[in-house]
């Protein structure tokens, strides 16, 4: 179904378009509040809210299109005021190693972008909050700048600012393991980054 | 150019990382979690039309009564002024009766203050004395005008209004800033203390003498602590550098309609 057309079902209660919107998103939700809290029963309740104050105020969303990502920045500032008001730093008490880590079948090829992966994926749940809802929003909700500064209420700048201390937080915790230069586009002629495979 | 044709090499690998890291979280069952929102939104719905009846009928009820009333009340009220006039009433006023209202009059002045007093005087720990009317319905605190109030929101979520502002003092307990919002006989209140780390233990002790009823931790909901004073659910959490609680005054709303409003304010 489009995405203005379950908007609006949803703005007329419509509990079977709610029931799509939840279905579809419920996942990504409860991963971005996990990535958060680091913790399964906050998470859950993260992503319960999340829900319950998407539905009712689906007025503030201006594009249907996007709620995905507006689901998101409601879901992280949850999930970061739960994190002020407890004063918990979660992300580093709790290596926990996500379903899915150890799932990955690594062949000789990929052996080593895999490795990679995973060691950025440890340094992603390091990141503070703020900069994580940034880094989701552009990179996996693929947001222009602009599009997240007006869902964040920042000015552009700030968010730039944020992305661009996340990508060297992610860097220097990979810097020991001689990655960084991908991450701060330092790679040169003798580029050691890893090339996506299509 | 726009950012999504600025991907550098790095930006690919963070975003697979991230993808993966998204994808591969495995979220408890589906069915729990849609039952909880779907209970959260049928409530508010139901709060919401339970309010545009309310509203649809009050509007109704004003409306009927002008029309049928407000001639006749007219006509009654120029018929009086006539027939008093004819008799000669308004000059032939016998003073005299005055005396006897004027015993009245200052009974129910004194009355009131004298009551007011009385409650918040005598109110026993642990008793919440209910009130209807919203301006004389803080019996169970002092309050002052607040010489610098925090900036409350007009309303908060659920369609709770701001009433009132005040400071709450009770004798060395620190000065709390505190709201009252006012939904139908529904009625918040909402204190907030700048406070270090040493005053926080102290939060509740002293909100207890605010509210001079017995405060009791009862757990801890979504990071905020759950309390009860005089059996009505509140909240409490802190921001910053200032604790904040949000506490039901009067009516029935529950602590998850107190969480989520909490949720909202935050």
């Amino acid at each position: 179904m489009e995405p203005e057309k379950l908007k609006e079902l949803v703005r007329q209660n419509d509990n079977e378009a709610r029931r799509q919107l939840f279905e579809a998103y419920y996942k990504r939700t409860y991963s971005v509040a996990f990535n958060i809290l680091r913790r399964r029963e906050n998470a859950e309740d993260i992503t319960q809210d999340a829900f319950i104050k998407a539905f009712k105020n689906i007025d503030q969303l201006k594009d249907g299109a996007k709620f995905g990502a507006w689901l998101a920045v409601i879901t992280s500032n949850l999930a970061r005021n739960y994190l002020k008001r407890e004063k918990r730093i979660l992300f580093t008490d709790e290596e926990t190693v996500a379903p899915g880590e150890s799932e990955v079948n690594y062949t000789e090829d990929s052996a080593m972008r895999n490795l990679e992966i995973d060691r950025i994926r440890k340094a992603i749940r390091k990141l503070p909050a703020e900069q994580y809802q940034a880094v989701v929003l552009q990179y996996y909700y693929d947001l222009k700048v602009e599009d997240i500064a007006g869902m964040l209420e920042l000015r552009p700048g700030t968010v730039k600012s944020r992305l661009h201390r996340a990508r060297q937080r992610l860097a220097g915790e990979l810097e020991q393991k001689g990655d960084s230069a991908c991450l701060l586009d330092k790679g040169g002629a003798g580029d050691p980054c890893p090339k996506k495979k299509t | 150019m726009s950012e999504k044709k600025d991907i550098k090499p790095g930006d690919e690998l963070i975003k697979e990382a991230l993808y993966h890291e998204l994808e591969s979280i495995e979220p408890p069952p589906t069915d729990e979690a849609w039952k909880r929102i779907e209970a959260e939104l049928d409530n508010n719905q139901s709060r919401t039309s339970l309010k545009m009846k309310q509203d649809h009928q009050r509007s109704h009820q004003q409306k009927f009564n002008w029309t049928r009333y407000h001639y006749g009340a007219v006509a009654a009220a120029i018929l009086l002024v006539v027939v008093l006039s004819s008799l000669g009433i308004f000059n032939q006023w016998d003073f005299a009766a005055l005396p006897a209202l004027e015993d009245q009059a200052p009974v129910e002045e004194m009355e009131q203050p004298e009551a007011m007093e009385g409650v918040e005087d005598e109110a026993a720990p642990g008793i919440m004395v209910e009130e209807e009317a919203p301006a004389a319905d803080l019996p169970f605190f002092r309050r002052e005008t607040d010489p610098a109030p925090p900036d409350w929101q007009q309303s908060l979520p659920d369609d709770f209004r701001l009433e009132d502002v005040f400071l709450l003092t009770e004798g060395e307990a620190l000065a709390y800033h505190g709201a009252t919002y006012h939904r139908n006989d529904e009625s918040l209140l909402w204190v907030k203390v700048e406070a270090d780390h040493k005053e926080t233990d102290s939060f509740k002790e002293n909100l207890g003498k605010h509210l001079q009823v017995e405060v009791q931790k009862v757990g801890v909901i979504n990071g905020y602590t759950h309390f009860e004073a005089a059996g009505q659910p509140g909240l409490a959490w802190r921001e910053d550098e200032r604790i904040q609680a949000l506490l039901v005054k009067s009516g029935t709303v529950s602590v998850e309609q107190l969480k989520n409003i909490a949720a909202e304010i935050n």
